[in-house]
């Protein structure tokens, strides 16, 4: 029973995962403007908003927070017609989920975050790699680019670059993290609230 | 909101994903203006032309500076405003539905429609208190702003450029706090109207499928239809 989410939980997770996802959309709108900061766009907006989601989990510590919040940034995705970014947001919180253990150790805390965010670039990244370049190459015709700047942005769609940049993203969010969890001791555990 | 006339919310929660959908994988932003006038139309239904005629007036603007730029195609510039404005334009569609389903729907509907279809309500009862939020948080966030410049923290236009990080923690922390507080508040009086009970809820409200429902829904369905249909065929 004690270790079951209830009521009051479940509207912590609903409040904070308001906060969390307001922060993801502007940052990331803000970042996906340009070619290259689209593929960032998850690690930088994850690195602001891990204060958020890390005083939530300090906050709740009962399992099931991140599939929770995985599944609402899923549903979010969703209605804006990112089908393979909600099913890996879904299994990406199981996983966080899996590894998170008692809330007790600092580093898994860091390390799950990373996975959350990983998970996130992955459903945001993996598609345009697979079906991207076809519909990019005739958007693009469309539109008169030249030759050289349709490689160019091809060149971007490479299984390398997706590691490279997925690798960045995971660095990235646990450096939010970390963070994250140095501004709760500073700030939130002095005045109690957790 | 309860003398505003709306659609079943199961029929908007279903409408929009497939709407979203749709947006992206047509590339002609002028058959985009179909799903605009059936939003406008949603809109008009429940009375609140005001703001379905300003987002029709951006998603015009925004149209209009994509015809302009396909006049230079050449510099390379022009095609990230292009993605920029793609992208919005889409967002712009997405948000006008969002904004409909947000506006016209209260808690109470919204939990009932997702305990109809069946969501299971660890899933259900965040969601729609996200719905409900987002809101609040623009409040909250306008009243810090605005603490912040009394207090003399905030003392130039530019203060978000160039002390970033400074920034997003001045703003972070009282808010995360405001929101503690929020959140306990919320709990406390949900839980005393019997939100962790295990028996089955009945609710006040009323959600009946009407013929107006369903006429609307096939209206939204055939659209999209016709959308990729148009699509296809071009």
């Amino acid at each position: 029973m004690k270790n079951k989410l209830n009521g009051r939980d479940f509207i912590t997770i609903g409040i904070f995962n308001a906060i969390g996802i307001v922060i993801y959309m502007a940052v990331a709108f803000a970042m996906a403007t340009t070619v290259i900061g689209g593929f960032i766009a998850s690690g930088v907006s994850f690195m602001v908003a891990a204060t958020v989601y890390i005083l939530m989990a300090v906050k709740v510590k009962k399992k099931g927070v991140f599939t929770i919040s995985g599944t609402l940034l899923g549903l979010i995705a969703l209605s804006g017609g990112h089908l393979p970014h909600a099913v890996f947001a879904v299994i990406g919180g199981m996983i966080c989920d899996l590894i998170i253990g008692n809330y007790e150790s600092k580093g898994r805390m860091i390390i799950v975050y990373g996975t959350f965010a990983l998970a996130d670039f992955l459903g945001t990244v993996i598609p345009v790699i697979l079906f991207g370049t076809a519909s990019f190459v005739e958007r693009a015709s469309k539109w008169k680019m030249s030759e050289a700047g349709i490689n160019e942005a091809l060149s971007y769609f490479k299984v390398s670059w997706a590691v490279g940049f997925g690798l960045i993203t995971f660095v990235l969010a646990c450096i939010g993290a970390f963070v994250a969890i140095k501004i709760l001791k500073k700030h939130f555990e002095k005045a109690g609230v957790i | 909101m309860s003398d505003r006339k709306t659609i079943d919310p199961r029929i908007k929660l279903t409408l929009l994903p497939i709407i979203g959908f749709t947006s992206f994988f047509i590339s002609d932003t002028i058959l985009l203006f179909v799903l605009i006038v059936f939003a406008f139309f949603l809109y008009l239904y429940s009375g609140m032309w005001k703001r379905a005629l300003r987002f029709i007036l951006f998603f015009g603007l925004l149209y209009c500076i994509e015809l302009g730029l396909g006049k230079f195609p050449k510099a390379s510039i022009v095609f990230a405003i292009y993605m920029f404005i793609y992208f919005a334009s889409r967002m712009t569609l997405i948000a006008m539905f969002g904004g409909y389903i947000t506006k016209t729907t209260s808690v109470s509907e919204m939990l009932e429609a997702l305990n109809r279809m069946k969501v299971p309500r660890s899933i259900g009862i965040p969601f729609s208190v996200l719905l409900r939020f987002v809101p609040t948080i623009k409040i909250e966030l306008k009243a810090l702003k605005e603490n912040m410049k009394i207090r003399g923290i905030v003392t130039s236009r530019f203060f978000p450029l160039l002390h970033p990080i400074k920034y997003i923690e001045y703003t972070l922390v009282p808010l995360l706090m405001r929101m503690i507080k929020i959140s306990d508040e919320l709990s406390a009086s949900a839980l005393i109207r019997g939100l962790d009970s295990d028996e089955k809820r009945v609710t006040l409200t009323e959600l009946r499928f009407r013929k107006t429902d369903l006429m609307i829904g096939l209206l939204g369905a055939l659209m999209i239809a016709f959308l990729i249909v148009i699509q296809k065929i071009y």
